[in-house]
């Protein structure tokens, strides 16, 4: 049973990790359209 | 006679200049319609508003993908209207969708016969006692890692497609919206917990999961699952473990390489590409959740002592003799060299 659990809890720390790259990476369908003459968020 | 003409003159020229004008006017407007005759006689739409023949036209190029000019970053807005898009729509909200949930429902109904029908796989001679590894700490590991990940793309991918019908007419749109897209930000980050769990048990099991001389034997005689005394030799994984290994790393490729086109789209692909990929990642996702239906029983409740192997790692020898009798074959050779065996009362059960 540890291995279940540390592989459920390695697949909360890669998930969150996830999140934190995708989002400092600027590569959101927003920011990558965004101009000076178009608001997207 | 003459007086009379004389008081007459200025009505006749009044009369004689509005005959001249009334005729230019009759003159000026016989184009225009004569034009109009024409062209509702024709079926064209009256227009010339930008040089063509008639509007009807820009339309029907617009209709047909011509792309415009545009001064935003997102180039793909100059195509108007893309018609493939209708076509992708209806497969994705027909076929797709309809065909996926009945394969499910139909995979889940043969379990279900399955169970009540021939019952679940018993062990033939009872517990031994005695026990042996199975499968490591990261062989756990991995596999949990892979399909408790599996289990929330499941989750939160089938939402995507049908929760819309089933869960919020349940629900109310607001908090179906809300809950859909934490749970689409769920499906793209637990995706690379998927992605690396499926790179270990590749590197793990390939090995084991190759073509062996007892595969043909075990498929002729039904894997065991339709008669309770048949029980053929196999080594660490039979051929329907083998099968649901490739159809994971296979499906699971496939998922991965779509999904990621997915999460940064337009990157490699364009609108009716991505539309293609779309497609695929949906379907491939049914099949693999189809088939997991019948891992997830086979490994809980459809064998007796199933579930154990994967969460101690230990079997039972008289398990290990009757369906994988050749890989406990090779353990009993190394025994000696590397005690490995586990003493009774330790718990522990049986795998796939």
């Amino acid at each position: 049973m540890k291995a279940m659990g540390l592989a459920f809890a390695t697949i909360i720390v890669i998930a969150l990790g996830a999140a934190v790259v995708l989002n400092s990476v600027g590569e959101s369908s927003a920011e990558r359209y965004a101009s000076a003459a178009v608001r997207l968020n | 006679m003459s007086r009379i003409r004389e008081r007459w003159r200025p009505a006749r020229l009044t009369c004689a200049l509005l005959a001249v004008c009334f005729a230019f006017a009759l003159a000026a407007a016989v184009p225009l319609l004569q034009r109009s005759a024409s062209a509702q006689t024709e079926g064209r739409v009256p227009g010339n508003a930008s040089g063509n023949v008639s509007d009807a036209e820009i339309w029907r190029q617009v209709r047909q993908g011509v792309a415009g000019s545009i001064t935003i970053p997102d180039t793909k807005a100059a195509v108007l209207a893309q018609s493939e898009g209708d076509n992708w729509r209806s497969w994705r909200n027909g076929p797709i969708a309809v065909v996926g949930a009945v394969a499910f429902w139909v995979m889940f109904f043969v379990v279900l016969s399955f169970h009540n029908i021939r019952g679940p796989v018993r062990l033939s001679h009872g517990r031994s006692g005695r026990k042996v590894l199975r499968f490591s700490f990261i062989e756990r590991f991995a596999h949990w890692l892979t399909a408790g990940s599996f289990i929330v793309l499941a989750i939160t991918g089938v939402n995507m497609i049908y929760g819309r019908f089933l869960i919020m007419p349940i629900i109310g749109r607001d908090l179906f919206a809300t809950l859909t897209q934490f749970g689409k930000y769920i499906h793209n980050y637990v995706a690379f917990a998927f992605m690396a769990g499926l790179v270990l048990i590749f590197f793990l099991w390939v090995r084991d999961n190759l073509w062996d001389r007892y595969d043909w034997g075990w498929i002729k005689k039904g894997g065991g699952l339709l008669f309770k005394t048949e029980h053929p030799p196999a080594a660490k994984f039979n051929f329907g473990q083998k099968t649901m290994f490739w159809a994971v790393i296979i499906g699971g490729t496939i998922l991965s390489l779509t999904g990621l086109n997915l999460l940064f789209p337009f990157v490699f692909f364009d609108m009716q590409q991505m539309q293609w990929i779309q497609a695929i990642h949906g379907t491939v996702s049914q099949v693999v959740c189809m088939l997991m239906v019948a891992h997830i029983y086979i490994g809980t409740v459809g064998m007796e002592e199933a579930f154990t192997s994967m969460s101690t790692g230990y079997v039972d020898e008289n398990w290990a003799k009757d369906h994988h009798k050749a890989w406990l074959e090779e353990i009993e050779a190394e025994r000696a060299k590397d005690a490995r065996t586990v003493p009774a009362g330790v718990p522990g059960a049986p795998a796939e």
